[in-house]
């Protein structure tokens, strides 16, 4: 199989302190919204919405496995771990993650993320658009248990709620 | 439930209404349909439903009657705290609405994990309960940790003597157990010492119960500074001590306690005016932590009655000695 280019390591993030010693370590929200709007335009033109969205759901699930391995670590508790993870989403500006629920036999979880990065403040389009929150928190969960999850968003600033909410379940 | 339309398209429709019924000029139609839509939010007996049929024929009047019907009854829900209310209704109101339900229920679980001894959740971000719950989880977090710290030091009071600070005998009970474990004796054996203050009835006698007291504690503080921190020592009786030591072969126990006896005896004891030289006679035994598997306090009892045959050997034998089990 021919080598890959961009396998997902940590190199891509780089060293910012050196490469960026004026701009510094931060941009803002519309700069992400602009590459992932216009990543999924392009995606949903050549391959179309459900293609494209599962893509979505992939690199989000990459992400969410990664962060939470570098960043969470292992945890005994599963509620410690979801407080740490809330913190990280806090501290690096991601959303206000919250349980509302958890049932820790059926593995069932409703989530809110508040101030969303991917959506929060967008039109009300009739439908949820977070589908790549969808895949980090199914590998937020998986780098925790080693088991996979569906995650789905049941409600979305882009459906005229005011918070995203999102069901996990075990696969 | 009935899938809603766009609410894109509602917005649309209100702006620019483009009804088919006959009657759209009728300004007491309109009336009618704008005191039913009220009727929903407004009065708390209203009870129609299903859309009348005369205002069936306008565009989305449906959509926005059951619209207004589930944000009723989603408010409804939540002023009496039933969180579980569920609609399919889509909008900036219901948004809302739902946003809040799902606070609450946050601030419910939170108050579970709390509930569960979990007193590191806090709340961020909802503003007046923020605020409230974490300052109520702060207070609790401290209570609590005063509380245990609090009846640790009870529980250590009442183990403690309280004129020497050691153990007192009924730690020596509940402790019993302890000594014979695995983890105490990886060894398998350990050794037991009881020892007493030779003639301290005399140094009372002599010097005042005073006296007798710092004798009491000086001879206490000698026998602990002396001990490895996994040992222990007990004040067993008036002037009698119990020592433990774990993970200890005999011959290492005499020599601990022959150096103790030395130590003892080289010590002097100030009180008021005057200089006192004690010394202590010690009766050792060994005791093996898988014979006791039985009856462990049983088996303990039996050591300190060699232990105290011992001493009273080394009593019998002249005083200020170590006396441990023959052969």
């Amino acid at each position: 199989m021919q080598e890959r280019m961009y396998k997902f390591s940590w190199d891509f993030i780089g060293d910012l302190e050196e490469g960026r010693p004026n701009l510094g370590n931060t941009t803002r929200v519309e700069v992400y919204r602009l590459f992932q709007y216009a990543l999924r335009d392009v995606l949903e033109e050549e391959l179309g919405t459900e293609k494209a969205d599962r893509i979505l759901y992939r690199a989000g699930y990459l992400a969410g496995k990664a962060l939470a391995e570098k960043f969470v670590g292992h945890k005994e508790s599963l509620y410690d771990y979801v407080e740490k993870v809330k913190q990280i989403l806090l501290d690096l500006n991601i959303g206000i993650l919250r349980v509302e629920s958890a049932d820790k036999d059926k593995l069932h979880f409703l989530l809110t993320v508040a101030e969303d990065l991917d959506c929060s403040g967008l039109p009300d389009m009739g439908h949820a658009v977070c589908t790549y929150d969808e895949g980090f928190i199914a590998g937020v969960f998986n780098a925790f248990s080693g088991m996979e999850y569906d995650v789905r968003e049941i409600d979305c600033w882009c459906t005229g709620d005011r918070t995203c909410r999102f069901e996990v379940k075990p696969a | 439930m009935e899938e809603t339309t766009n609410p894109s398209a509602v917005a649309t429709a209100a702006s620019a209404p483009e009804v088919d019924a006959p009657s759209v000029c009728d300004s007491e139609y309109i009336a009618r349909l704008v005191r039913h839509l009220y009727s929903i939010v407004g009065l708390s007996n209203y009870k129609i439903k299903d859309l009348p049929e005369e205002f069936a024929c306008i565009r989305n009047a449906r959509e926005l009657h059951n619209m207004l019907w589930s944000i009723r009854e989603m408010a409804a829900a939540l002023a009496t705290g039933e969180l579980e209310f569920a609609s399919g209704e889509r909008g900036f109101t219901m948004g809302s609405l739902k946003a809040f339900q799902s606070n609450l229920r946050h601030l419910t679980w939170q108050a579970q994990r709390i509930a569960a001894g979990e007193y590191q959740h806090r709340v961020s971000f909802l503003g007046d309960f923020s605020v409230a719950f974490n300052q109520m989880a702060e207070q609790l977090a401290g209570r609590i940790a005063t509380l245990v710290h609090e009846t640790e030091e009870y529980k250590d009071m009442s183990f403690k003597d309280g004129l020497t600070g050691v153990y007192n005998r009924k730690a020596f009970s509940q402790l019993a157990k302890k000594f014979l474990s695995h983890e105490a004796n990886p060894s398998g054996s350990g050794v037991l010492v009881m020892c007493d203050i030779d003639h301290f009835k005399k140094i009372n006698d002599t010097y005042g119960h005073l006296c007798g007291d710092e004798v009491l504690r000086a001879f206490a503080g000698r026998l602990t500074a002396a001990l490895r921190p996994t040992d222990l020592c007990f004040r067993y009786g008036g002037e009698e001590f119990v020592l433990v030591m774990p993970n200890t072969l005999i011959k290492q126990g005499y020599s601990a306690t022959e150096r103790l006896r030395a130590a003892v005896e080289a010590m002097r004891v100030e009180f008021e005016n005057c200089r006192l030289q004690i010394t202590a006679s010690f009766g050792l035994t060994e005791f093996k932590f898988c014979t006791a598997d039985s009856d462990p306090e049983a088996y303990l009892v039996q050591c300190l009655q060699r232990a105290d045959a011992n001493l009273y050997r080394a009593k019998e034998s002249g005083r200020n000695r170590v006396v441990a089990d023959a052969g």
